[in-house]
């Protein structure tokens, strides 16, 4: 083409270009490019090929189309104005004026959604970060929901659960006792409440003969408890009524677990003899594979069922042990039941006032019981990842507002072309669901793993956590939450983008001024808010922190990983003097102390903070109150010579127990500090006297040869009881636990140990083997997982904050680029710029701090429950979260910060 | 000062017609225009974007009819509103693209529309045979009898 005729179409274009103004301004939109392009081909072809004189028949042609149409677009468009400002359906048909039809409904949403499936495959960046963002989120709250559905909200594996409740016997101050076996048969003589009702106890047995003696959790119970629960067999049957009276029937029943680990799932196990506790019991009943024993917090399936048989053995009324079950009478309430065992208490208290004088008798729902603090604490961890999603659904918003500042064309003319405002309002909002489910779908995926991951870290003795999993509930809350977060994140930005000025967005092409000022003013609220809950979850996160560490700095015990505790059972036979010496545990002390590495080893009934018996011990110059009764409520143990100090417990005052302090007339015993302090608060307390009892005929006397420091015996954060040992008396409790320190690993020990304890009797197995650190590291288990937790989501919502920061300072300093390049041109040197935008930014953590203070208060009772050792507005806490979140923050603002430093003032004035 | 330009924005638009798509509805547009019905008519075998279907009904009308771009791009503003036409996804070879070049394709409604037109005219030519008007001469053979 020669250079005249390439002048003459650039020309041509120019003026086409001019021309096309006279169409209305959305028209343009949409066809300016191809108009252009179409008249620039057509120019090339006719110009270019044929020469100059094909101008005049080409501009003939346009120009009385271009006007022709160009008219005619606007009268359509006023047309269309006027008629829809007149309330009417809208212009009429494609090519002309026809009867509106009614649309279908399903079209336009499956138009919608479509279009929205198209808009997020263009911007497939946007899309992952969101879908990611809402996929943690949710995924989050799907793996918490996950915990407190098998834990709290899936029903109890017995036949109408809510029928089942508990029987304690406490004296007035304390909520829970177990009954003595002579109350228990007399409430169970008297009640009329229940339609079963039964009576257990949780021991470790013995189960030896054809293999390796084993040490397995046993319930005694009789045969009405069965029947209360609703068990079924899956093999042979369950106790009869007369098994569990006296005689005790020699019967048991085995769980499916032992069933199958120790004896191979035998089908002929069931009428076989078995060896407990080295007596010959017949095997009458296997239970099913579900079958679960509600204990206390716990819902376990116990390894073997024995009868308990009370009748004629029925000992003392003032031992307490057993636990009740009781399944309520049909139309009997719990408060009714209730009362009828209060009357029942009260004549038991006219009948036997030295043991039963003011105790009375509560009835207390048996999920109460195994649920304990789990529900507590599973709320406090379900709402703070709440707070977490609450985060993600704000920075999601931020982001669908940021994108769609591009969209105001489309939505102006969307609009022009009488799309309503509600209209407007579906499509947005089918994006946003779209988004949305889309991250819950992967937010199963993020919950699947998280769960595997709790599987490993959840505490044991949270009841039921073996069988957390994902089912049918969990999926349709994932999906119900992102269906909920949509709507959520979802609903500001589109009221905000269909809520647009039509003529102004075309002519402007962009926010009108005010427009911007209110959407900045919401993403501002927007950081703040986050800011305000990140420092409420950051500030906790450090506080659990301080708690943990609190809890399990122990210091109770000296190098308690070079100690080595084990435990075994055995019956040790009775007889008519409470003191006498158990020479099997004699020697199997001398035994093990004469082992290498060994430095010494002692036995005892009861370790470090485990419960375990109580009793009133009298300390001398006392006098008996009856109403004071529990002042001298004592924990009390067997000791062996050295155990204390193989335990590694410093001895205060005094000295050890010897082998000459268990002879009867001259008894010698241990107390701790507590007890000393309370009972003689200024004298020594060597060499004072304790009897055990409160009547004129104590079941023993002794006196006190040394006293040892405070060790917890409640879990970790439970203060000190007084606490005594005795010398050995057999009598007093079948498990023991040997503790014994060595020089070098105490684990390698173990094996030596088995064969001695095997050496002396083949039937008794050793078990519960670990240091005594071990312990101590296990108590903090539930403290450590939730800790753990929080941390985890703090970190997240950190995180989530910092992009959150990141972007909306970005967007909002793109958004005054026009202002700063102003500034910018009118000389404002730099720093002055930067003071902007980090002036703007220390502003909003501050703000964001101010209103986590709040929070924090408002929320103080419930921080504060799960804390230990520190109160939840602790002034260092606090500060340490504030600073965190102020450098987190100005690091995220100094990037954009800097890009609006840089910005090139001429670029920033022309893209306005 | 200088004055901001505003850069256009290309929208992806596939308008929903205000009527149902359905057979009736295909006849209740006929009689189309010229240049729409010459339009659909370009677009029945393949997929053109605007110059290519100036061209297109330039050789179809041979030579007769030569569409300007303000007619024919009002003709697309309406057939595309109307759901008888739609932009496609798919771009030709790289070699051949042009970014600034939109394609368009019928809808299975266009067709129909189209068809029903076609439909129309046939009947009518029907008429004309019936009436002697015209007669089943091959073109341009009996064009001195038809007049």
């Amino acid at each position: 083409m020669t250079a005249v005729r390439r002048s003459a179409v650039a020309v041509s274009v120019r003026l086409y270009a001019l021309l096309l103004r006279l169409y209305p301004a959305e028209f343009r939109v949409r066809f300016r490019t191809q108009m252009m392009g179409a008249f620039r081909d057509a120019c090339h072809e006719q110009i270019g090929e044929h020469g100059l004189t094909r101008g005049p028949t080409i501009w003939g042609r346009e120009l009385w189309g271009l006007l022709r149409e160009s008219a005619s677009e606007r009268v359509r468009l006023w047309r269309a104005r006027s008629t829809r400002a007149a309330g009417q359906a809208g212009s009429g048909g494609p090519l002309g004026p026809r009867r509106p039809v009614a649309t279908r409904p399903g079209d336009s949403l499956l138009a919608d959604i479509k279009f929205a499936f198209r808009g997020l495959r263009r911007n497939p960046g946007f899309t992952a970060v969101v879908v990611l963002t809402l996929a943690l989120g949710i995924g989050a709250n799907t793996a918490i929901f996950s915990v407190m559905r098998t834990v709290l909200l899936r029903p109890f594996p017995y036949p109408e659960a809510d029928e089942l409740v508990t029987l304690w016997t406490p004296k007035p101050g304390f909520a829970f006792n177990p009954l003595s076996a002579p109350d228990w048969l007399d409430y169970q003589a008297s009640s009329r409440s229940f339609s079963a009702l039964g009576a257990y106890e949780q021991r470790r047995l013995n189960v030896s003969g054809d293999a390796d003696p084993e040490r397995v959790s046993g319930i005694r119970c009789t045969a009405g408890l069965l029947r209360a629960l609703g068990a079924q067999p899956a093999h042979g049957r369950l106790f009869r009524d007369e098994e569990t009276a006296d005689p005790a029937g020699q019967v048991a029943i085995v769980s499916d677990h032992l069933w199958k680990s120790r004896f191979g799932a035998d089908s002929a196990l069931v009428g076989r003899q078995i060896l407990v506790n080295q007596e010959s019991l017949t095997v009458i009943g296997i239970l099913p594979s579900g079958f679960r024993f509600p204990g206390w917090g716990s819902l376990r399936e116990p390894d073997i069922l024995v009868p308990l048989a009370l009748e004629g053995q029925v000992g003392d009324r003032g031992s307490y042990y057993l636990s009740v079950i009781g399944r309520l009478r049909e139309g009997v309430s719990v408060e009714g039941a209730d009362e009828e065992m209060k009357a029942i208490a009260a004549r038991l208290a006219e009948s036997y006032p030295d043991t039963n004088y003011r105790r009375i008798a509560r009835v207390v729902p048996l999920r109460t019981i195994v649920l304990r603090g789990a529900a507590r604490n599973l709320w406090i961890l379900f709402g703070i990842v709440g707070f977490v999603l609450l985060i993600a659904c704000t920075n999601v918003a931020g982001l669908l507002m940021a994108r769609n500042t591009g969209r105001n064309v489309e939505m102006a003319i969307r609009s022009s072309m009488g799309a309503g405002r509600p209209r407007l309002l579906r499509q947005m909002l089918t994006e946003s669901s779209i988004l949305a489910l889309f991250g819950g779908a992967v937010a199963l995926l993020v919950a699947w793993w998280g769960i595997g991951v709790l599987r490993t870290l959840i505490p044991s003795n949270l009841p039921r956590a073996d069988e957390l999993g994902i089912d049918l509930h969990v999926v349709v809350f994932a999906f119900g939450a992102a269906l909920l977060t949509g709507l959520l994140f979802g609903i500001v930005p589109a009221l905000q983008a269909s809520g647009i000025d039509l003529s102004r967005s075309l002519r402007e092409g962009a926010l009108t001024v005010t427009a911007r000022r209110a959407q900045t003013r919401f993403l501002l609220g927007v950081i703040i808010a986050q800011l305000a809950l990140t420092f409420v979850l950051t500030s906790g996160a450090g506080l659990m922190l301080q708690s943990l560490w609190n809890a399990t700095g122990s210091g109770e015990l000296h190098g308690p990983e070079q100690v080595l505790i084990a435990a075994y059972s055995r019956d040790s036979g009775r007889g008519e003097e409470i003191i006498i010496t158990d020479p099997f545990q004699d020697q199997l002390l001398e035994r093990v102390r004469a082992l290498p590495g060994v430095l010494s080893a002692g036995a005892t009934t009861r370790l470090p903070l485990q419960t375990g018996w109580t009793a009133g011990i009298m300390p001398e110059g006392h006098t008996h109150e009856p109403e004071e009764a529990n002042r001298y409520f004592t924990y009390i143990g067997c000791a062996s010579p050295d155990y204390l100090g193989a335990l590694g417990v410093d001895l205060l005052q005094g000295r050890d127990l010897l082998p000459q302090d268990s002879m009867q007339g001259s008894l010698g015993v241990l107390v701790n500090r507590t007890y000393a302090e309370q009972a003689w608060p200024e004298e020594s307390p060597l060499g004072k006297r304790v009897q055990g009892g409160f009547t004129a005929d104590p079941w023993f006397e002794a006196a006190v040869v040394g006293v040892f420091d405070d060790v917890r015996q409640n879990g970790l954060e439970e203060g000190t009881e007084p606490e005594i040992y005795l010398p050995f008396f057999p009598g007093f409790q079948r498990s023991r636990y040997l503790a014994i320190r060595t020089e070098g690993d105490p684990m390698a020990l173990v094996s030596a140990l088995r064969s001695e304890l095997a050496d002396l009797d083949p039937h008794v197995p050793l078990a519960s083997v670990s240091t005594a650190a071990d312990i101590y590291d296990s108590a903090a288990t539930s403290r450590r997982f939730s800790t753990l937790l929080i941390g985890l989501f703090a970190i997240i919502a950190v995180c989530l904050v910092t992009a959150g920061t990141y972007g909306a300072t970005a967007f909002l300093v793109r958004q005054r680029n026009h202002e700063v390049g102003i500034r910018i041109a009118l000389g404002a040197d730099h720093t002055r710029v930067l003071g902007l935008v980090l002036g703007q930014s220390f502003r909003m953590v501050l703000a964001g701090i101010a209103l986590g203070l709040l929070g924090t208060a408002a929320a103080s009772s419930i921080i504060g429950s799960l804390l230990y050792g520190i109160g939840p507005l602790d002034p260092v806490a606090l500060a340490l979260a504030a600073l965190f979140l102020l450098l987190v923050v100005l690091a995220a603002t100094l990037v954009p910060a800097i890009r609006a430093v840089r910005v090139d003032p001429v670029e920033a004035m022309r893209s306005g | 000062m200088v004055r901001p330009r505003r850069r256009a924005r290309d929208i992806r638009w596939k308008a929903r017609p205000l009527m149902t798509k359905n057979a009736k509805d295909a006849e209740a547009i006929t009689p189309l225009t010229a240049p729409v019905f010459y339009i659909l008519l370009a677009l029945a075998d393949r997929e053109r974007h605007g110059y290519a279907i100036i061209k297109e009904v330039e050789t179809l009308t041979e030579r007769k009819v030569r569409l300007s771009t303000g007619t024919l791009y009002a003709a697309i503003r309406r057939l595309l509103d109307g759901g008888l036409i739609e932009e496609t996804e798919e771009r030709p070879h790289p070699a051949l693209d042009d970014e600034r070049r939109r394609y368009y394709r019928l809808t299975p409604f266009g067709e129909e529309v189209a068809r029903a037109e076609v439909d129309r005219m046939i009947h009518l030519t029907g008429v004309a045979l019936d009436k002697k008007l015209v007669s089943t001469a091959p073109v341009g053979q009996g064009s001195e009898e038809c007049r």
